[in-house]
């Protein structure tokens, strides 16, 4: 499958779970934990759409884009460990109450938001992956 | 690691974008390692020393920091 037919494909499957979720929030089949998961995986599909690759079968990076997609995902995950602790405090200390409906989804989004951001930031600035 | 890629470059009218392909690298590497930005690897300096015609110490060299 070539990269147009992936993009368009993901895409359209991002379109229909978008209508689906809208017309059961419509009629109130859905609560606020599932809307949140289902806005994270339409942006793991809009991402991977839009960029036209798909994990398994992605032409392969660049030696330099590969570094910084290391080094993204590295720093993402370190960041998501700190939002963890940063929840885990602020629940054991009763600022707030969270549930697993709620950190969860926020995690995903997290991890997600931060690979990205990283990844730009770090490839703007041009600092060596070496 | 200095080096005078975009010197040699332009002296045998390559566009970022040819050496790029020429080397198996995207232009964004290219731009980042004219501007000394980049360190490339050893297959990297290779192939862009054997495609500007010129030795790897012709065209990077490393400044010591001590």
């Amino acid at each position: 499958m070539d990269r147009k037919a992936v993009r368009i494909s993901f895409i359209v499957v991002g379109l229909l779970y978008a209508i689906a979720v809208l017309a059961l929030a419509t009629f109130q089949l859905v609560d606020y934990s599932f809307a949140i998961i289902t806005i994270v995986i339409m942006c793991v599909l809009f991402s991977f759409g839009l960029s036209g690759r798909l994990p398994l079968n992605r032409e392969k990076p660049d030696e330099r884009t590969e570094g910084l997609e290391l080094k993204s995902l590295s720093y993402s995950w370190l960041l998501t460990l700190y939002f963890v602790c940063v929840l885990s405090l602020l629940d054991h200390f009763k600022v707030v109450s969270l549930s697993g409906s709620i950190v969860l989804p926020a995690i995903l989004f997290f991890m997600i938001i931060s690979r990205y951001c990283i990844f730009w930031i770090i490839g703007k600035t041009g600092e060596n992956v070496q | 690691m200095i080096n005078n890629v975009k010197e040699r470059r332009l002296a045998k009218g390559l566009t970022q974008e040819e050496l790029a392909q020429l080397t198996g690298v995207r232009r964004e590497t290219i731009i980042f390692l004219e501007k000394g930005k980049y360190n490339p690897s050893l297959r990297l300096a290779y192939k862009t020393a054997k495609v500007l015609e010129a030795s790897i110490e012709d065209i990077f060299s490393f400044e010591d920091e001590t």
